[in-house]
């Protein structure tokens, strides 16, 4: 059996100094809670919109400039599908794909903008603007954009403050759903930031959205990437099969997450002493992915509880339905 | 044989004669982090580490950039037909770029355009 790896993530001492960046960015930009004002955060990144890309006008100057022959070799409008998003340090000239979801825009701008306040990403730029002998090697690219997405991800809930609110509330998919509304995100970027920077005992694992069938017939979901809680990995061994198969219990919750019809049940964990530990499983299809949250069974109640019923349009954003 | 980076970084923490916790104070990178670039076990170094490390040693952060392998030899590929030679010259990893895998028919037509982009603006 193939296991997969737990999705990459930057150690403590490479997130901070992008924590405290942002901090100055929000602190900057006004912004007392959520949701984050996008438009404050352009201005105080100094960033200016290029606006809607005009694929007429520029197939027209191609034509003019003699260039036909790249308007054969690419197709402009494809092109321009690829591309989402794209920061030009010389003049602050950002763009984001119109067409995107607004939760989706947003967190381009957010990465784009965390990429325009980041002088060490600023530097890297310049030295292979300036040295076209070299360019950036792919692990570096990656690591540049990881961290662009760590920033978007704490512009958007606003560092620490997530955390604050979570406090009091219960361990899951209810309160994730809350707080996507609240901040104005998806329940994708929600969770995972919920589950990175909470502190609860809890792990997030993202499914294909429909299942596969195996030679003999046998239906398989494929499992994207999980990631643990920091205290989930304290608990419990992380590694997660990368297929999941009927006789699995937790095939049946990801099986039974239909869109706006999400499911829950009961699993048994063991942890690292080899206890077995009752543990909720939570399902969640959002149309591209199956979300699943798994925590261990409370045993006391909370304070607060949270009246929050799941259900999702098809724009992938929740809907009150009660608190 | 070249040095690696946890290598160069030893060096020149200990020719300036400082202490692992002393550049701890200094940057805010815990000593258990340097430590780990001192023995090459990070193997993937942030970019905002190598740059705080450059300032603590007072070194160019390219030197330290440069020592962890951020960059390669660019592909040889033919130069652009228009523009002056820094427009020539500019790559798309200049740019703080969100896409899919782009052909190298689409960098070529993504670099002109947003040449074009730049042209139009001067005009405005």
């Amino acid at each position: 059996m193939s296991y997969r790896r737990k999705v990459q993530t930057l150690l403590p001492d490479e997130r901070r100094p992008i924590e405290e960046r942002v901090k100055l960015l929000l602190k900057a930009a006004g912004v007392k809670g959520p949701p984050t004002p996008t438009q404050s955060i352009v201005d105080c990144a100094q960033m200016v919109h290029v606006g809607e890309i005009d694929l007429e006008d520029f197939k027209e100057s191609l034509v003019q400039r003699g260039l036909r022959r790249l308007l054969e070799l690419a197709d402009v409008s494809q092109l321009w599908r690829k591309v989402k998003g794209f920061f030009r340090y010389d003049d602050r000239v950002f763009y984001v794909d119109p067409t995107l979801h607004p939760h989706q825009k947003n967190h381009h701008t957010f990465h784009e903008a965390y990429h325009a306040i980041d002088p060490a990403h600023e530097i890297v730029s310049e030295v292979i603007h300036l040295d076209t002998a070299q360019t950036l090697s792919p692990w570096a690219k990656r690591k540049m954009e990881r961290e662009a997405n760590l920033g978007a991800s704490l512009i958007r809930f606003q560092v620490d403050q997530l955390q604050k609110e979570a406090r009091d509330l219960p361990n899951s998919l209810e309160t994730v759903c809350y707080f996507a509304e609240k901040f104005e995100s998806s329940i994708h970027g929600a969770l995972r930031h919920y589950v990175e920077y909470h502190g609860n005992v809890c792990v997030m694992l993202v499914f294909n959205p429909t299942a596969d069938v195996t030679m003999s017939g046998e239906p398989y979901y494929t499992l994207r990437y999980y990631l643990p809680s920091p205290r989930f990995e304290s608990c419990f061994e992380s590694s997660w099969p990368e297929r999941l198969y009927p006789d699995d219990k937790l095939f049946s919750i990801v099986n039974s997450a239909l869109p706006n019809q999400p499911s829950c049940d009961e699993i048994v964990l063991a942890d690292l002493s080899g206890n077995r530990v009752v543990c909720v499983a939570q399902g969640f299809h959002n149309h591209y992915d199956i979300l699943i949250l798994v925590f261990p069974k409370p045993s006391t109640q909370l304070r607060k509880r949270l009246l929050f019923r799941i259900t999702t349009d098809r724009t992938n954003a929740p809907t009150k339905l009660a608190r | 044989m070249a040095s690696t980076l946890g290598e160069e970084l030893k060096r020149l923490r200990e020719s300036r004669g400082m202490t692992l916790r002393q550049v701890e104070e200094e940057s805010g990178i815990s000593n258990g982090y340097i430590t780990q670039l001192e023995n090459d076990k990070i193997r993937e170094p942030s970019p905002n580490i190598l740059h705080k490390l450059s300032l603590v040693y007072k070194v160019p952060y390219e030197q330290l950039m440069k020592s962890a392998g951020y960059f390669v030899p660019a592909r040889d590929k033919k130069m652009h037909s228009v523009g002056s030679k820094k427009e020539k010259e500019r790559s798309l990893a200049s740019y703080a770029l969100s896409a899919a895998k782009l052909t190298e028919e689409e960098e070529e037509a993504l670099i002109d355009y947003l040449r074009f982009l730049r042209f139009k603006k001067k005009k405005k």
